[in-house]
C-alpha cells in the first residue's frame, strides 16, 4: 500500500510536501499573531486573508540574485543546505502517530537530542563560512545558548523517562495511556494506565517550552540572529534563495520544538474523536501559538542574563523535579 | 545687544582663564568654535582674524560668558582645553577642520565631520572656495582601521542596531569593547554655512531639518535668536502657541524614542508599534496647530505664523487625555518589564560631574540627579507661568534616562493642556514688518546667543549679524553632539557589544543634531 512505504513517508506525509504546507501556513500564523499584538493587520492582500502571502514572498526570494561575499569559503551554499537537511531529520524522529513515523527505536529520544545539539554547530558554521564578523559572532552565540538550554533541556527528559519506562518518542506517548492500536479515537486519560505528563509534571512543561524556544531562537531567546546587536547573526551573508531556506528551516524546527512537547507532555497524537495524525498536528499548533504568543509580547534578553537565568535557575529547577518525581514515584508506587 | 559677556584671551593664558572661570561656577562647556573675520566683512570692517570661541554657561546663576581667543588668520593655534573640558574635544575637532584652527596637544586631531583625505581647505572660512576642494579618499577614516582593520566591527550605518547614519568603529575582545571610535558625519549637510548664505526668513526652513524628529526647539531658537537681534517684542498669545508647538514636538519625539529607538533595541515589538500608533495622536494635533506633521515652518521672528484653529482646545483634550491614560501602561510594560529593566539597568552609568563635564545634557544629564534644564533655567517664556517642574532621576544609567523622558512626556501633556486653558487673546504674531518684504528684513550689526531645551538637550544658536539680510555667523550647538561623545566615553571606558545599540538609544542621539 502506498501510503504505507516509506518513500510516502518521506516525501508527502509527514515528510516534504507536508512540512512545506505546515511552514507555509505558520509562517502567515506568525505574521497575523504579530500583527494582531502589534494592532496592525498583517498581511491581507494575497489570497483570502493573505495566506498566500509566503507563497508570493518565497518565489520573490528564489528569482532573486543571490550574492556570494568575496571571500565566503567555497563551502557558502553547502551550510545552510546542511543545517536545513539536519531540521528534515529532526522531523523525522517526531512521531505523528505510531504509524506517521519515519524513524523510530529504542533510543530516538537520545538521537533527537543528538539532532537538536548539532543544530547549534552548523549555525556557527554558516557564519564562519560566510567571511562575516556578525555571522562569526552571531554562531559564537548560538553556541552559547546551545551551553544554556542543552543542559536543563536533557534533565527536563529524566521525568518523562522515569514515568514512561522508555527512551522512544513512541514508547513515551504510550507510557501517557494512550492506546497502542492507531485508529482508537479513545483517550484512556486519568486511568490506571496512566496520564498526560503534562498534568503529572507542570514544571518540567514549563521549562521544556523555554529550552525549545531557546532552542529554536524564539525571543526572548532569539540572541544568534538578534538583528539590533549582531545583524542578523550567521545568516547576514545570505540573501535570495537560501535565506527563503534558512527561514524554512526556522519555521520547520520552531514546528518541530511544539511538537517534541506534545509528544513528551500533551500525549502525542490522543485527541478524543479525532484522527491520530490530525490531532498531533491540531495539538502542536495549539502549543506553537503560546510560543508564538510568547515570542511577540516579550524582549531580547542580553547574553550575560540568559546563561545566569539558564544555570542559576533553571538548571536547579529542574534537578529539582527530577527529585520530586522520584520522592512521589516511590511514596505513590508508581514505579 | 549681546545676551553674554564676552572675555578676551590669549591662547598662552586661555587654559588658565578656563579653569578660573569653571572655579567660579562656570562648569558647563557649551561648545567651542570660531568666527572668520576677513578684512572686508561688515561686523568689524578691516578686521583681519579668527576668533576662537568658547562659550561657557553657568548653571546656577543662569550666565553665559564667551572666551574669545582673536587669532591671525594666516596659522591660528590654540592649546587643548581638554584637561579643563573632557566635553572639548569633539568641539575642538571640528573648529579643526572646518575652521583650520591647529589645536595644540589634542590627543586625536583627525578629522571628524569630514572626510579624512580633505585638503586643507576650510569650509567654514570666509574665503573658502568650494573648487580648491580635493579628497584623498584612501587615507582611512578611522584610527582603529590603520592598525587592525581584520579585527575592527563597523558597527556603523548598515547596521541596524546603529540609529541611522551614525555609529563606531570597535576593537572587540570577544564582546567586550577595547576601544571604540565614533564614525559621524554622514548626515553633514553643513547647517552652519548655508545658514550663512540664506536669509533669515528662508532660515526657518533650513534650521528645522537641524532634527527631523525635534524641528520645533530648532526654529524656536531662532527665531528667539533674530527677535533679539531686531529687539522685537513677541505677543503674549505667540509665546504660549509657541510653547504648545515645541511640547507637542517634545511629545512626539519622545514617543518615538520609547518605541522605535529604545524598544527596537530590545526588539521589543509591542511597544515599538503602539508608541508610533499612539504619536499618530500628537501628529494629528501638530497638523492642525501648523498644517505639518514633521517639519513644521510654524514659528517665525515675531510670532507665529497663524493663529490657533477652531476646536483645537477639544482635540487635544481627547488626544492627549488618552495619551495620558496610555503612560501608565508603557512604564509598566517598558521600564517594570524584567528582561528591559535588568539591560537598562547600569547601562552606560554617567556620574554627575562626569556627565557636566563631558557636556551631556538634556535627559540623559538629569538621569544623573543634575536638574539643569534650559527651559527653567534660561528663563523660557510662560514655563515657570505654568509651574513647569524639572523631572530628574539619580540613577544616571539608562533605566533612569527613560524614567526622566517618561516623566518628561507626563510634564509636555500638563503644559500644553495649562497652556491652552490660560490661552490670552490678542495677536498671535507682532505687527512689525511688512511679511512680503521678509526676505529682505535687515537685521542690525550684533551678536546673541539664544538657547532652549530641544528633546534632546541644550540647543543654542550663536548668531552673528552684519547688518544685512544674511547672517554673518550661525553657530548651532546641537545636544546630540555632545551626547554622542559622552557615548564613545562610555564605550571606552568598558563596555560590551550587545549593549551598544541600547546604549546609543537610551541616550537618544539624532545624527542630523548631531552633525548639523
Amino acid at each position: 500500500m502506498l501510503a504505507d512505504s516509506l518513500l510516502f513517508k518521506l516525501f508527502v506525509f509527514p515528510g516534504t510536501v507536508f512540512s512545506f504546507i505546515i511552514v507555509l501556513f505558520l509562517f502567515w500564523w506568525w505574521r497575523k499573531i504579530g500583527a494582531s499584538i502589534q494592532s496592525r493587520y498583517g498581511p491581507k492582500h494575497v489570497g483570502p486573508a493573505g495566506t498566500l502571502q509566503t507563497i508570493a514572498d518565497v518565489v520573490k526570494l528564489i528569482t532573486k540574485e543571490s550574492i556570494v561575499p568575496e571571500r565566503a569559503s567555497r563551502w557558502f551554499w553547502f551550510m545552510p543546505v546542511f543545517s536545513f537537511v539536519l531540521s528534515f531529520l529532526f522531523l523525522s524522529l517526531i512521531p505523528f502517530s505510531d504509524h506517521w513515523v519515519i524513524i523510530d527505536f529504542d533510543a530516538s529520544l537520545i538521537m533527537l537530542f543528538a539532532v537538536m545539539a548539532i543544530e547549534p554547530l552548523f549555525i556557527f558554521l554558516v557564519g564562519w563560512v560566510s567571511y562575516n564578523k556578525y555571522g562569526v559572532a552571531g554562531g559564537e552565540r548560538a553556541g552559547i545558548q546551545m551551553l544554556a538550554y542543552e543542559v536543563f533541556l536533557a534533565l527536563t527528559f529524566v521525568p518523562v523517562i522515569m514515568l514512561s519506562h522508555s527512551w522512544s518518542l513512541v514508547g513515551i506517548v504510550y507510557g501517557q495511556g494512550v492506546s497502542p492500536t492507531w485508529a482508537s479515537p479513545v483517550l484512556h486519560t486519568f486511568v490506571d494506565r496512566g496520564v498526560w505528563f503534562g498534568l503529572v509534571q507542570p514544571l518540567a512543561l514549563v521549562l521544556s517550552i523555554i529550552a525549545v524556544m531557546m532552542a529554536t531562537e524564539k525571543k526572548p531567546f532569539n540572541l544568534p540572529h538578534a538583528e539590533p546587536e549582531v545583524i542578523y547573526g550567521s545568516s547576514t551573508e545570505y540573501g535570495g534563495p537560501f535565506y527563503a531556506l534558512q527561514m524554512l528551516s526556522q519555521f520547520l524546527m520552531g514546528f518541530l520544538g511544539a511538537g517534541l512537547i506534545t509528544t513528551l507532555y500533551l500525549g502525542g497524537w490522543a485527541l478524543p474523536s479525532v484522527p491520530p495524525a490530525l490531532g498531533f498536528v491540531l495539538k502542536t499548533l495549539v502549543v506553537g501559538t503560546i510560543i508564538i504568543w510568547l515570542e511577540h509580547s516579550l524582549p531580547a534578553m542580553r547574553v550575560p542574563h540568559l546563561l545566569e537565568v539558564a544555570w542559576r535557575k533553571l538548571v536547579p529547577l529542574a534537578f529539582l523535579n527530577i527529585f520530586i518525581t522520584l520522592i512521589i514515584m516511590e511514596v505513590l508506587g508508581w514505579a | 545687544m549681546a545676551s553674554f559677556e564676552k572675555i578676551a584671551a590669549s591662547p598662552e593664558t586661555l587654559v588658565d582663564t578656563m579653569r578660573g572661570l569653571k572655579a567660579s561656577g562656570f562648569t558647563f562647556l557649551e561648545f567651542m568654535s570660531a568666527v572668520d573675520y576677513i578684512p572686508k566683512n561688515r561686523v568689524e570692517p578691516g578686521a583681519n582674524r579668527i576668533d576662537a570661541t568658547y562659550m561657557l554657561w553657568n548653571p546656577a546663576a543662569n550666565e553665559q560668558k564667551m572666551v574669545v581667543v582673536p587669532l591671525s588668520r594666516d596659522n591660528p593655534s590654540v592649546p587643548t582645553v581638554m584637561p579643563v573640558w573632557e566635553g572639548a574635544n569633539w568641539h575642538e575637532r571640528e573648529a579643526h577642520e572646518l575652521f583650520g584652527i591647529d589645536i595644540k596637544g589634542h590627543p586625536n586631531p583627525r578629522h571628524l565631520l569630514l572626510a579624512e583625505g580633505w585638503n586643507d581647505t576650510y569650509p567654514l572660512r570666509k574665503d573658502f572656495n568650494v573648487d580648491d576642494v580635493e579628497i584623498d579618499w584612501n587615507v582611512p577614516t578611522s584610527k582603529l582601521a590603520e592598525g587592525n582593520p581584520e579585527r575592527v566591527y563597523h558597527f556603523a550605518v548598515q547596521h541596524p542596531g546603529a540609529h541611522g547614519p551614525q555609529g563606531f568603529d570597535l576593537l572587540l575582545n570577544g564582546n567586550t569593547i577595547v576601544d571604540a571610535e565614533a564614525r559621524i558625519g554622514y548626515v553633514h549637510r553643513t547647517l552652519e554655512k548655508i545658514g550663512e548664505q540664506r536669509n533669515y526668513y528662508q532660515n526657518i526652513l533650513n534650521m528645522e531639518r537641524g532634527c527631523i524628529m525635534c524641528g520645533m526647539p530648532y526654529i524656536d531658537v531662532w527665531a528667539r535668536a533674530v527677535e533679539e537681534l531686531l529687539g522685537v517684542e513677541v505677543p503674549e498669545k505667540a509665546k504660549y502657541l509657541r510653547l504648545i508647538a515645541v511640547e507637542l514636538n517634545r511629545l512626539s519625539s519622545h514617543l518615538l524614542w520609547m518605541g522605535p529607538q529604545q524598544g527596537g533595541d530590545f526588539a521589543y515589538m509591542p511597544v515599538m508599534m503602539w508608541a508610533i500608533g499612539d504619536r499618530e495622536k500628537v501628529l494629528d494635533l501638530l497638523e492642525a496647530l501648523t498644517g505639518g506633521r514633521i517639519t513644521f515652518a510654524y514659528i517665525r521672528p515675531g510670532g507665529v505664523r497663524w493663529d490657533i484653529p477652531e476646536g483645537f482646545r477639544d482635540m487635544a483634550e481627547k488626544n492627549l487625555r488618552y495619551l495620558e491614560y496610555r503612560l501608565p501602561m508603557y512604564e509598566e510594560m517598558m521600564f517594570r518589564q524584567p528582561i528591559i529593566k535588568e539591560r537598562l539597568t547600569g547601562l552606560g552609568k554617567l556620574t554627575p560631574g562626569e556627565a557636566v563635564g563631558l557636556g551631556v545634557s538634556g535627559p540623559s544629564l538629569r538621569a544623573t540627579g543634575v536638574a539643569h534644564d534650559t527651559r527653567k533655567d534660561a528663563h523660557i517664556p510662560i514655563y515657570e507661568d505654568l509651574g513647569f517642574r524639572i523631572v530628574t532621576q539619580t540613577g544616571g544609567d539608562g533605566w533612569a534616562r527613560g524614567m526622566v523622558r517618561l516623566g518628561e512626556m507626563k510634564e509636555s501633556i500638563r503644559l500644553i493642556l495649562d497652556a491652552l486653558d490660560r490661552l490670552p487673546p490678542g495677536n498671535s504674531e507682532a505687527d512689525l514688518f511688512n511679511r512680503k518684504a521678509m526676505p529682505w528684513m535687515k537685521v542690525p550689526v550684533g551678536e546673541t546667543y539664544a538657547v532652549t531645551e530641544s528633546c534632546r538637550g541644550r540647543l543654542g544658536i550663536h548668531l552673528v549679524s552684519d547688518g544685512t539680510n544674511k547672517a554673518y555667523r550661525t553657530k548651532i550647538r546641537g545636544p546630540s553632539f555632545s551626547n554622542m561623545y559622552a557615548v564613545e566615553h562610555i564605550l571606552k571606558k568598558g563596555s560590551y557589544l550587545y549593549d551598544i545599540p541600547a546604549l546609543i538609544g537610551s541616550m537618544d542621539t539624532c545624527p542630523a543634531d548631531m552633525d548639523r
